[in-house]
């Protein structure tokens, strides 16, 4: 989470002489990052990430707590002022004797639950300090009940919320957890209709009038006529806060920090300083006792540090009186153990707890605030076996062919519209469908390559008429609903303007290129949603893909003029590419170069394939050409051996007639 | 003039008015062939009147050569013309890789220079590995960070890479592993700086001895390989559910060479003179564990960075809008 912050809030918790550029840098390299510092005036705005799992820094005092603990390990003189950690006991008595029924149902919800009522407040516009800070911070000056608990949560990072007593019917808050169904307006005006088991409070009559962790409820709301509030600290179970958050969409600062896990120790410094604020801005007095159910304070087990392994795993020796002084500066409470005092014997303070749990954590912590900057550059001295993936090796050999011979590489979304799968006559049911789209244009995995590059190609024909494409990508299929897709690279070539022949004839040449064994290669007719005429492309019995004219109806839908395509599945091509070269020595006698035209209904590549496996001394063949069912080719007949008759030639000639 | 000067007189005639190469090859057939002229003329003869003309006979001939090269190194001579050489050049058909796959195929190399092996992983995988085997518990906030994809509650579109390190894992078994997973990453984003589906590369090794000046090294020998030698990174801390410790990896800025200023003005690019690379960090125990592998026995380093970014932050490009860069218009193809 992002956080704004003027350094001047900060430095109220923060001793040291050091500049404020000083600070920031030392923080962004050892600690929370600081995205940007913007002067203004004296004062400096400072916009700092925090991370997940430290939610403590999430305040001015937390970054504080922070820099005082890094800046001396630099040589910079830096301690913490106003700590709240110093502040944990009720500093108030009470004047008046208002009651205060709390019930909790479930102990689980809340981890600690303060709360006092205070009576004489007067509601009214915050002053002009207190409005020029909250603008620091980015928030707006709402008045200065309100203004307070936003200026609460700034410093110390614990969110409270102020109730208006008198609305509270029976004086009672019930906390327990919601049942399906039930609804609640919160101070934003938006209502909500719970799912169940969100965290509530609701009142003597069982209205709910806070959403807890999250926001104030607009029942119990403090405005101009309020006269008696209930000022409520509390820390939640984080869990339960964080799903009601979400689906709700109420994605509060108080969400975002009960979510992480926040220190119930927090609750009575937050309270404190609460106290004094509406005290002293707006009047108010204790008027009843305190309320502090907190079973247990948070406590870890000892973690133990070999630091041996410490400097292993750093890679550079670090002296434990560092270790220790660097773990101290922090809050922990580090002492040597061990016969040769190499371990220490670590207790994690009550704003690290849960989230400082191994040994790892302490050494991040340790080697942080050292300076990861300070670590060398060395290359470790592991080697694993030379292997390439077959199917990488295929799919770079094939992309950089194609490339090579003018061929524009695409890559398309693998998520496509239901319409685009429907456009090219494909069932959208197949196709894998996200539960959560972002938007209609994504809403299926595809399961096929072709779709999207009839749309490229329809998308370029204005601009580059005669190109030719190709994509290589993942496809998914076999979607079942419950388990996972079969992800297969496929090839798509097609292109603009270009004649069938062309096309087979690049795919004959990477065939080629790629030493694949086509001797075995057929084309079986076979029926295809988006493609006809269509084949299957089979080498031996393995089926490698489909070819063929995209179907007139498909076509018209893309805009596109009749376009062939092929489509190939790389993993079965795979195990067939790169084959052993094929070398035949180079004959010392003459060719003799025959012409024939075949009379036969039969396919040509049926009536080529036979001329190919008819004769050993036939090496050769080359397709002319046809017209109507003759077919004409150029035939070499050579033998390794020895020179060939002119009558040995004829004879095989009027054999090969045969094959018709 | 002798038979042998009639002739010779008559082969210079006809070389002299030969108008190509051709020409000459057919005089020199006709002259010199085994049926030729020359040869002819020698049956003709009587014997007693040959053997005296032996020398005649070696001078028609030589003389016949020297006309015969000569004439042709004249015409070979003629063919030669100047031109203006800078004419425009015939291409051939020329294709184009796109941009992602010339940054993946860097990338590749760079690490494959290192030893890395590079695998492929599910781009769809099952929520386990893509973030409960890397300690992230379901309904945990670090979900928040990657916004991810689902096919159902347990299948989902990976929004990182990182699944690689489970699948690796579970399929080297026993260290050592050193692998770079590149592969298509997906997140519920569309904006100018973020397209639906992106490209990352994760890189993982495993071993007894792994610390994390291994890690800094890599880095740093990515970073120069693919930026350039002058650049530095560093590390700074940073949180990963799958790494402890996590860092941020950040580079130099190389328009203001890592000052963070410009001619006293601060530098619109980078932040201080650093710009974001990704993430890094030592692999939890906990994804160890989960990959079947023991964390007391071995250590590993973990980093996950977007293709995409580095390219960007590389060429220069000054693309404006990420997605761009999947614009299938062929102008914007074939620039590369």
């Amino acid at each position: 989470m992002d956080i704004k912050l003027p350094y001047s809030l900060i430095e109220e918790y923060l001793e040291t002489d050091a500049s404020v550029m000083g600070v920031v840098d030392l923080l962004t390299a050892c600690g929370p990052t600081v995205d940007r510092v913007t002067p203004l005036g004296k004062d400096a705005i400072l916009e700092i990430e925090v991370i997940t799992n430290r939610v403590d820094a999430a305040s001015a005092f937390g970054i504080a707590r922070e820099a005082a603990a890094i800046l001396p390990t630099f040589g910079q003189k830096a301690q913490v002022k106003n700590n709240p950690y110093q502040d944990l006991k009720y500093r108030f008595k009470s004047s008046g004797d208002l009651p205060l029924n709390i019930q909790i149902m479930d102990q689980s919800l809340v981890r600690r639950f303060a709360a006092v009522v205070l009576e004489d407040i007067k509601v009214g516009p915050s002053d002009k300090s207190t409005v020029a800070l909250l603008e620091k911070c980015g928030l707006r000056s709402v008045d200065n009940v309100v203004d307070i608990s936003n200026e609460l949560t700034l410093r110390l990072g614990q969110p409270v919320h102020i109730f208006d007593y008198d609305k509270l019917k029976g004086q009672k808050m019930v906390l327990r957890e919601s049942r399906r169904g039930e609804m609640v307006q919160t101070l934003d005006g938006r209502e909500h209709k719970l799912l169940g088991k969100d965290i509530v409070m609701a009142d003597g009559e069982g209205r709910l009038i806070d959403l807890c962790g999250i926001m104030g409820g607009e029942l119990s709301k403090v405005d101009k006529s309020t006269r008696r509030v209930v000022l409520f600290v509390q820390t939640y179970e984080p869990t339960r806060v964080r799903k009601t958050s979400l689906y709700t969409q109420e994605r509060t600062l108080a969400a975002q920090i009960f979510e992480k896990n926040s220190d119930p120790q927090l609750v009575m410094s937050t309270l404190n300083l609460g106290i004094e604020l509406l005290s002293k801005r707006a009047g108010a007095r204790v008027a009843g006792k305190l309320v502090d159910i907190y079973p247990a304070i948070p406590k870890s087990a000892a973690l133990n540090l070999d630091l041996d392994w410490l400097n292993q795993v750093a890679g550079v020796d670090l002296e434990s009186a560092l270790v220790v002084g660097i773990l101290e500066r922090l809050g922990f409470i580090a002492s040597l153990s061990g016969k040769q005092k190499n371990t220490l014997k670590v207790i994690v303070p009550t704003w690290r707890v849960g989230e400082v749990t191994i040994k790892e954590d302490l050494a991040e912590e340790i080697l942080r605030l050292h300076g990861y900057f300070k670590l060398p550059s060395t290359l470790p001295n592991t080697f694993v076996p030379f292997e390439q993936e077959p199917i990488l090796k295929l799919e770079t050999a094939t992309k950089r062919y194609l490339a090579d011979v003018g061929f524009t590489e695409c890559f398309n979304y693998s998520l496509v519209s239901a319409n685009l799968l429907s456009k090219a006559n494909l069932p959208v049911t197949e196709a894998p469908a996200l539960s959560n789209p972002l938007s209609a244009d994504y809403t299926h995995l595809r399961t096929s390559l072709a779709p999207s590059l009839l749309e490229t190609l329809s998308l370029n024909k204005p601009v580059a008429p005669g190109a030719l494409f190709f994509e290589v990508s993942n496809v998914y299929l076999n979607w079942d609903g419950k388990s996972l897709p079969q992800e297969r690279p496929e090839l798509v070539m097609s292109g603009l303007n270009l004649d069938y022949r062309r096309l087979k004839g690049h795919l004959e040449a990477l065939f080629d290129k790629l030493r694949v064994d086509t001797s075995n290669l057929s084309f079986v007719a076979k029926s295809h949603p988006f493609l006809f005429p269509a084949v299957e492309l089979i080498l031996g019995d393995i089926v490698v893909g489909h070819l063929g004219m995209i179907s007139t109806t498909v076509a018209d839908n893309f805009g596109l003029p009749p376009t062939p395509l092929v489509e190939l599945d790389l993993m079965a091509l795979s195990p067939l590419a790169f084959g052993p070269f094929d070398y035949q020595p180079i004959s010392a006698f003459p060719p003799i170069l025959e012409e024939v035209t075949i009379q036969s209904s039969k396919p040509v590549s049926d009536l080529l394939h036979s001329l190919r496996n008819s004769n050993t001394l036939l090496t050769k063949v080359e397709y002319l050409g046809s017209h109507r069912d003759n077919h004409s080719f150029r035939l070499t007949f050579q033998s390794g051996g020895r020179n060939l008759t002119k009558e040995e030639v004829s004879q095989i000639k009027r054999q090969l007639t045969a094959l018709a | 003039m002798t038979v042998w000067e009639k002739l010779a007189s008559e082969a210079e005639n006809e070389v002299d008015r030969a108008k190509d190469i051709a020409a000459l090859e057919g005089i020199k057939l006709k002259y010199l062939g085994r049926k030729g002229l020359l040869n002819q003329l020698i049956q003709s003869l009587p014997e007693d009147d040959l053997r005296q003309a032996g020398r005649e006979i070696k001078k028609l001939k030589d003389q016949l050569e020297v006309g015969l090269s000569k004439q042709r190194l004249e015409l070979l001579a003629k063919t030669e013309t100047d031109f203006d050489l800078g004419i425009p050049g015939l291409r051939p058909p020329q294709g184009h890789l796109h941009l992602i796959t010339q940054a993946i195929e860097e990338i590749e190399q760079i690490f494959q220079s290192l030893g890395f092996v590079r695998r492929r992983y599910p781009e769809v995988d099952l929520d386990w590995y893509a973030a409960e085997g890397l300690n992230i518990p379901p309904n945990h906030p670090a979900r928040d960070d990657q916004e991810t994809f689902y096919l159902t509650d347990k299948i989902v579109l990976t929004a990182h890479t990182s699944n690689g390190q489970l699948r690796e894992m579970e399929r080297v078994k026993t260290p050592p592993i050193k692998m770079i997973n590149i592969g298509k990453t997906y997140r519920r984003q569309a904006d100018v700086s973020h397209t639906p589906m992106f490209h990352q590369f994760e890189g993982l090794v495993i071993d007894k001895d792994i610390n994390l000046t291994h890690l800094v090294g890599i880095c740093t020998y990515f970073a120069k390989g693919y930026f350039g030698q002058a650049r530095k990174i560093r590390l700074r801390p940073h949180h990963f559910q799958f790494t402890e410790p996590s860092f941020e990896v950040d580079i130099t800025c190389d328009l203001c060479l890592g000052t963070g200023k410009i001619d006293g003005e601060k530098c619109r690019l980078c932040k201080s003179g650093w710009l974001e690379l990704g993430g890094a960090g030592l692999v939890h125990p906990k994804v160890l564990a989960n990959g079947g592998i023991d964390p007391n026995l071995y250590r590993g380093i973990a980093f996950g960075w977007g293709v995409e970014r580095v390219l960007m932050m590389k060429s220069g490009l000054k693309v404006a809008d990420l997605r761009q860069v999947y614009s299938q218009d062929f102008r914007f193809l074939s620039q590369f």
